[in-house]
């Protein structure tokens, strides 16, 4: 039972998703269509669409001896593949690095206005490495540092992208580095 | 006649000095990004995008372009030599290219592969020469219930062509749509699922779903299933030997055959390299002349995917010329990139000759693209494999940035960089609940196209649905598409009921 209440999550997460779109899709103003086909009519297409193909699935998953669906052309040899490839894996899945990776790279988006692109770009490539498991802290350092530098370079001087300058003290930072590089 | 006089333009324009050295930058970063697992040719051509910014039109797609055809080679020396698909093209060169090199002939599977890289994209360059001006004449003369069936064949194709759940497809292709739908429509002004979010109003670019579901996801999921180290050992003997012609006459059947294929498959919107080259391998296993032997290390086994794959690349460009209409990943960037820069591909482009020179440029590309990587394959190979030596978390982080940096530098908007955020979680929990990308991302770019021409039919036909398909070819491409859909579900019904009665 558990493995089909799991199974059936998505969908039912899902179906509650495309319930309060629709809901929001009724509100659609359709003033302007004037007896003609209205703006609301594409999105509530899609989301009967998508409700009803994840009713069907919840139905399977609770009703039906055999869950699995009708796959694609290639099904057959995508878990040819997909069989060859787990018995190769050596890898070690770990919700932890995947929680400290995606941590990481939200705490990237934030800090970016207020570091400046150097900075957050340097901290971020090293705390990311490190997260990936290379332990190399000389390697780990370079990349970091002389990455950071290059796309600096490479973006702001020859392909004139603005990219943040940070806030206060980090903006003179900033500023100092681009002078440093020639860059205007 | 005139065509030949505009690919020698074409020609002329890719021998400058600095056409000829970003070609020869896009064939270096397109094999070493596909010799990388990890790194899919379609994350390649996004991340080489921000690059292109700066650059002027004709050089930009030039990059662009060279690192798709190469993308679809550079895999096969991991899969032949270590059994490490570089790209999901390269799974069904595992089958017969490792095998072969595993029974002590790695230089002949590698030959065999450059050899099927080679034919495929020079026929997929003619292919694409010879037909893009009447293919763009045949385009003007259609209108938006013709435009309409094509999108929707594209849409039902990446439903039914992809290797998982047809459900799991249709509801990633609805949640593409449903992104395409978010801001402000095209027809009416009318605000949709905005929630008074300024960054909503304007919408969700389809670059930043596709930056952030394929670049940011799949790094997400590679450091979530840990990164191993590749050992290549030793690569002293490592060469290429190439088929001798007695050799070649015996595989030219499949060869041609899976040229074939490859073209028609990559025309198809919503289908490309991957599955061009396992759709060629699955022919080659019904019809080829030696289709016992098929996965025991024989050349019609490298040929048919090899060739396919990379003769997908001239198909895949004809729809993004002649219509505006990207098939695959690639060419949605490659569209992205020509839109940037002011152009609007579409049989217009081949009606004003400022703009057809830039396609046949584009065209000329291609021939020496694949010459040029063909050769650096060649001699080339002992350093682009070592690139799996590069520790893959220091890749994954750059590739991290360079998906915020080409995100970022779109639109100079820092709450872009959250979007592709947010898609880049929600591309890892795809992953993992077995949802394909692919119909989220084409769902997305062809959403509003297919949103527009399906709304301005309705208001010109005084919503007469039946137009699509009382119209000759509105009605062919649309019971093809209804049949790419419905083929699948039926053959699973009936091996269902086989599999019940044998039971």
């Amino acid at each position: 039972m558990t493995g089909r209440v799991a199974r059936a999550a998505p969908y039912a997460l899902l179906l509650g998703v495309a319930g309060v779109l629709y809901s929001f899709a009724l509100r659609i103003d359709t003033s302007a269509a004037a007896g003609r086909i209205g703006p609301d009519v594409w999105p509530r297409a899609v989301l009967v669409l998508l409700a009803v193909v994840c009713v069907y699935e919840l139905a399977k998953s609770f009703l039906a001896a055999d869950a699995r669906s009708a796959g694609g052309m290639l099904q057959d040899y995508l878990d040819a593949s997909i069989a060859a490839d787990e018995a190769q894996s050596a890898a070690r899945p770990s919700v932890r690095r995947l929680a400290l990776g995606m941590g990481a790279t939200l705490a990237y988006v934030l800090l970016v206005d207020v570091l400046g692109f150097f900075l957050a770009t340097a901290a971020y490539l090293a705390v990311f490495v490190a997260i990936g498991g290379y332990r190399r802290w000389g390697v780990i350092a370079a990349c970091a540092l002389g990455g950071s530098l290059a796309m600096v370079v490479v973006f702001m001087k020859i392909v004139y992208v603005s990219l943040p300058l940070g806030a206060g003290p980090f903006r003179a930072l900033s500023i100092s580095l681009l002078a440093l590089l020639g860059v205007r | 006649m005139e065509v030949l006089s505009l690919l020698a333009a074409g020609f002329v324009q890719v021998l400058t000095p600095v056409n000829l050295a970003v070609l020869a930058i896009g064939l270096v970063l397109g094999l070493v990004v596909a010799v990388l697992p990890g790194l899919t040719l379609v994350m390649g051509v996004v991340l080489a995008l921000p690059f292109t910014y700066a650059m002027h039109v004709t050089p930009a797609i030039i990059l662009l372009t060279a690192m798709y055809v190469t993308g679809t080679y550079g895999g096969a020396f991991t899969a032949i030599l270590f059994r490490v698909p570089g790209e999901p093209i390269d799974v069904p060169l595992l089958w017969d290219g490792y095998t072969m090199a595993r029974k002590g002939m790695p230089a002949q599977a590698l030959g065999w592969t450059l050899f099927a890289a080679f034919c495929g994209g020079m026929l997929s360059a003619c292919a694409l020469a010879g037909l893009a001006a009447p293919v763009a004449r045949v385009a003007l003369t259609l209108s938006t219930p013709e435009y309409f069936a094509i999108i929707f064949f594209g849409l039902t194709s990446v439903v039914s062509l992809g290797g998982g759940s047809i459900s799991n497809a249709l509801i990633s292709l609805c949640l593409g749509l449903l992104i395409s739908t978010v801001g402000v429509d095209e027809t009416y002004g009318a605000e949709r699922f905005a929630f008074g979010v300024p960054m909503l109003t304007d919408g969700i670019e389809y670059l930043l779903v596709m930056v952030g579901a394929y670049g940011i996801g799949e790094v997400f999921t590679r450091l979530y299933q840990g990164y191993g180290a590749a050992s290549l050992g030793r690569l002293g003997g490592l060469r290429t030997e190439l088929p001798r012609l007695r050799e070649i006459g015996r595989v030219k059947a499949a060869l041609a055959r899976s040229a074939f294929v490859g073209l028609v498959v990559g025309v198809v919107p919503g289908a490309g390299a991957t599955i061009a080259s396992f759709v060629a391998y699955g022919a080659e296993g019904q019809y080829g002349k030696r289709r016992k032997e098929l996965g025991t290390g024989i050349a019609e086994g490298i040929v048919a995917p090899q060739t396919a794959a990379t003769s997908s690349v001239g198909g895949a460009m004809i729809p993004l010329l002649t219509m505006g209409i990207p098939g695959s990943g690639a060419t949605a960037i490659i569209l992205g990139a020509f839109l940037l820069h002011g152009v609007q591909p579409g049989p217009q482009i081949f009606t004003n000759p400022e703009q057809s020179q830039i396609a046949y440029a584009v065209i000329a590309s291609m021939f020496i693209g694949v010459l040029g990587m063909c050769l650096l394959g060649y001699f080339a190979i002992k350093l682009l494999v070592r690139v799996l030596d590069f520790p893959e978390a220091v890749i994954s982080a750059f590739v991290v940035m360079f998906c915020f940096v080409g995100a970022f530098a779109a639109r100079n908007n820092l709450s872009d960089l959250y979007v592709i955020a947010a898609f880049g979680v929600l591309g890892f929990l795809f992953e993992r609940w077995r949802f394909p990308i692919a119909p989220l991302v084409l769902g997305s770019i062809l959403g509003p196209l297919a949103e527009n021409t399906f709304m301005t039919t309705m208001i010109s036909f005084d919503n007469d649905w039946t137009v699509f398909f009382t119209r000759p070819v509105a009605g062919a491409v649309m019971a093809a598409a209804i049949l790419a859909f419905v083929v699948p579900v039926v053959r699973d019904l009936w091996r269902r009921r086989k599999k019940t009665a044998a039971d």
